[in-house]
């Protein structure tokens, strides 16, 4: 039987979940990067390099991951919505947002495994217009329609080392990987003509970290983000068919058979897009710890996206993020991991964002305002947590009237333990 | 303890959620200006000539005798098949009382002074896919059976309503030479007028129904049953035997077609061949046809009811030329076939027709324009044609062609 907590955790966990998905940002450019979905993971909140999990450790910032007492296995789920202001669309979708191993090595160094969403592609696209074609006498209605599905994701590698008491370096190599199935289509007389293509992608990115303690309570977090190598599309076009059974896939249903017979035609040779997306970037933030308990940080977040390919590729919306800056403000109370008292192994965090994205096609700025609400609670005597995280915001785009609301819920599991520590024979 | 209680039942609350509830996915709004483009190609610069073949209509659903709109059929062949019946001749507990050869039509207006008469041969005389009137410039049948002018019988349904009739005649004189089962004995009838007035009929074919009223010899015959008890029954009995081929002979020797015209017609043997440019570089790289008409005004005057044209692209090694004012014994063209083969029924006023499929193809480098030849369907009145209006300047024939391309 559901007590009263169950059913409302349970219709809150409804409504979270039902209604998530795209938004807007998934028709710019190679689609929606996951930086600038909300929260990166369920642990860190809203910080991307300043601590929030504990007084000195951020997951995503390798230059603090030698502090951590155990090796930890971390997994977030994320579920995302999207939400127009006059409620014309709501979306949603769910996923793993982080999973990541990190192996601290005698407070000195450490290494990490990571693999997260990078690239949500993920968008369907419909003309608002419908065009007339005049053909013999005949007047023909058209409208086009583009889906596209699919992502990248990062594979990331991380080590940390430890200089002195003050400063510690990280790096992080990301390796980009993953595939998109995308179909673009003009409707007219009955049935949709429709091109499909597939994408491969591949590239690798590297993070370059560093932490110095200014004073006893006082760090500057800061990272540098370079290209190694951009992100590469191959891609495959396959024959354009005419839609005739309705399923947006060239086959031969009897009895509807698309147009050509999927037989007849040949697959267009793989080419080559290179350069699709070379971010470089920086983050600096600073922490300053109040008490033992509670971090207060800012953070600033610059990135510019370099690619020179992206704006001779098809993109639904036309338009591509050449720039994002953010600012994060965050307030952390951290857990106490040796106390018995069960409120001080509960942590809380909270912070706002602001951001704003420069277009890539006439210099526009999308405006983003966000804020994050956090808790975790640690449990075990190694320091174990769940994490939920809540993250609300809305965009404002240009040229157009209404806001895009952003909603964001994300729950972590951090397994810790001790890892190459040989055992004492009983 | 109680906090991992807590998480325990929650946790699990909260995955059943996540999982089990599914995604939404609507799309978004927006101008969007993919790469596919929408085009039009018309070719107007069409060649189209007319050749004649010697008809050979075995797939009609009739056999036709007489003559009618300038055409004549001088005779038509029925060949009956090899049969287990025919031995019943030999057989001493059967006694054959009759035989009969039966072909039925349904014309209730038919004068009943006009019935042709009916001639055997043992012989085989046509070849039901390729005999026309150019083998029987010759033919006589002074040494055939002559069976002369059958018995009619007009069949009414209960309402008194005429509903079809029977052509009857005796052959119970053949009944030897039916019953020789040797592999040369044909069973070969032909039907002709005896006098040559303008007397026309229009019978059923073998293609025209399954068996029901198919040309037919019948036996009548009675059968002697002796059972161990040495008591005796007679059965009386009937049994078919089914034409195995039949050919109408058609003679367009004298008929008053204007031979310039261009057009189709069963009965004249008149084709078409149409010629246009059209290649794998006519439209874009990877272009899809979306619609493509061939458009031939026609003048359907003579036209007395449905008129169906088929198309068919023609294949490479077929191509030969010929002389358009001669009467060839075959076509010299030889049509793809399946699936490029249609078959529509022209309106009043045009003979439109999609051709998208094979100019597809032609796109995709999987076939080749050798051009098309345009027939009458088998299935049309041979006496109707169909001639193509090719001087009508704010009318001419063409392909009209809507495609889409990649315009990326």
């Amino acid at each position: 039987m559901f007590t009263m907590t169950n059913r409302i955790l349970f219709l809150l966990l409804i409504i979270i979940s039902y209604s998530f998905g795209q938004g807007n940002m998934n028709g710019l450019g190679l689609g929606n990067y996951y930086g600038n979905q909300g929260t990166n993971n369920a642990n860190d909140g809203i910080n991307t390099i300043t601590p929030s999990a504990s007084h000195h450790f951020n997951f995503s910032n390798p230059s603090t991951w030698h502090n951590l007492d155990y090796t930890y296995l971390s997994l977030s789920y994320s579920v995302d919505q999207n939400t127009l202001e006059d409620h014309s669309i709501i979306n949603g979708y769910s996923g793993l947002s982080k999973a990541i191993w990190i192996v601290p090595i005698k407070t000195k160094y450490s290494f990490g495994l990571s693999i997260a969403p990078y690239i949500n592609q993920k968008v369907i696209v419909n003309d608002i217009t419908t065009d007339t074609f005049y053909a013999f006498d005949d007047t023909l209605e058209f409208s086009n329609y583009f889906k596209r599905s699919g992502g990248v994701m990062a594979l990331s590698l991380g080590t940390s080392y430890r200089f002195n008491q003050k400063i510690s370096l990280g790096i992080t190599t990301n390796v980009l990987f993953g595939s998109s199935r995308q179909s673009e289509s003009i409707s007219f007389g009955g049935s949709d003509i429709i091109q499909t293509s597939r994408s491969r992608y591949n590239g690798l990115i590297s993070d370059l970290f560093l932490s110095i303690l200014l004073k006893n309570d006082l760090t500057i977090y800061s990272s540098l983000k370079n290209t190694i190598k951009p992100l590469e599309s191959v891609q495959q076009d396959r024959y354009l068919f005419d839609d005739v059974n309705a399923n947006g896939y060239h086959d031969w249903i009897s009895p509807y058979f698309d147009f050509p017979f999927p037989d007849s035609v040949d697959v267009s040779p793989e080419k080559r897009i290179p350069d699709l997306h070379n971010p470089s970037g920086y983050q600096v933030g600073l922490n300053k710890i109040i008490g033992k308990k509670t971090g207060l940080a800012i953070e600033w977040i610059s990135q510019t996206d370099n690619s020179k390919q992206l704006k001779n590729i098809f993109l639904p919306t036309n338009t591509w993020i050449h720039k994002t800056n953010s600012i994060n403000l965050s307030c952390s109370r951290f857990p106490n991991n040796a106390s018995l008292n069960l409120f001080d192994k509960i942590s809380l965090r909270t912070g706002l964002r602001y951001s704003y994205h420069i277009l890539g096609d006439d210099n526009q700025t999308i405006r983003e305002y966000g804020c994050s609400l956090g808790s975790g609670f640690k449990f075990k005597s190694v320091g174990n947590q769940l994490d939920f995280n809540y993250y609300f915001g809305y965009r404002k785009y240009p040229n157009e009237e209404v806001r895009e609301f952003m909603q964001q819920f994300q729950v972590g599991v951090s397994l810790a333990d001790v890892w190459f520590v040989k055992r004492r024979q009983k | 303890m109680k906090p991992h209680y807590l998480f325990h039942s929650k946790l699990i609350l909260f995955l059943i959620a996540i999982f089990v509830i599914s995604c939404t996915e609507q799309p978004i709004e927006s101008e969007l200006d993919v790469n596919l483009k929408i085009d039009t190609l018309s070719i107007s610069q069409l060649s189209l000539s007319s050749y004649t073949v010697a008809p050979n209509l075995a797939t009609n659903n009739r056999l036709y005798l007489g003559k009618k709109n300038g055409i004549e059929v001088p005779l038509s062949f029925i060949k009956i098949g090899s049969s287990g019946y025919w031995s019943y001749y030999y057989d001493s507990t059967i006694t054959i009382d009759s035989i009969q050869f039966k072909l039925y039509f349904d014309d209730s207006s038919h004068s009943s002074e006009s019935y042709p008469s009916l001639y055997f041969s043992p012989d085989s005389h046509f070849n039901e896919n390729s005999s026309t009137y150019l083998d029987f410039d010759e033919f006589s049948t002074v040494d055939w059976y002559n069976l002369g002018e059958p018995n009619i019988i007009n069949n009414t349904d209960t309402n008194n309503a005429y509903t079809y009739s029977e052509l009857i005649w005796g052959i119970d004189t053949l009944a030897q030479v039916l019953a020789d089962t040797a592999p040369s004995v044909a069973r070969t009838f032909v039907i002709k007028f005896d006098n040559n007035n303008s007397n026309f009929i229009e019978l059923f074919s073998e293609e025209a129904s399954i068996e029901e009223k198919d040309p037919k010899v019948i036996l009548f015959y009675r059968k002697t049953n002796i059972f161990t008890d040495d008591s005796v029954s007679i059965d009386t009995l009937s049994n078919s035997i089914y034409s195995s081929a039949d050919l109408s002979i058609f003679d367009p020797r004298n008929s008053e077609h204007i031979s310039d015209e261009i057009g189709v017609s069963n009965g004249l043997g008149t084709r078409s061949l149409l010629n246009f440019s059209f290649s794998i570089d006519s439209m874009q790289q990877g272009s899809i046809i979306r619609k493509a008409d061939l458009i031939i005004p026609i003048d359907s005057s003579t036209i007395t009811g449905s008129f169906n044209i088929i198309i068919d692209p023609i294949v490479s090694d077929s191509l030969t030329i010929i002389d358009s004012t001669g009467i060839l014994a075959e076509d010299p063209y030889i049509g793809i076939g399946y699936p490029y083969r249609l078959s529509n029924e022209s309106d009043s006023l045009h003979y439109i027709v999609s051709i998208k499929n094979i100019l597809q193809n032609i796109i995709l480098g999987n076939s080749y324009n050798y051009g098309f030849k345009i027939v009458s369907d088998e299935k049309n009145d041979p006496f109707d044609s169909i001639w193509f209006l090719l001087n009508d300047s704010s009318n001419q024939p063409r392909v009209q062609i809507t495609y889409v391309y990649n315009d990326e």
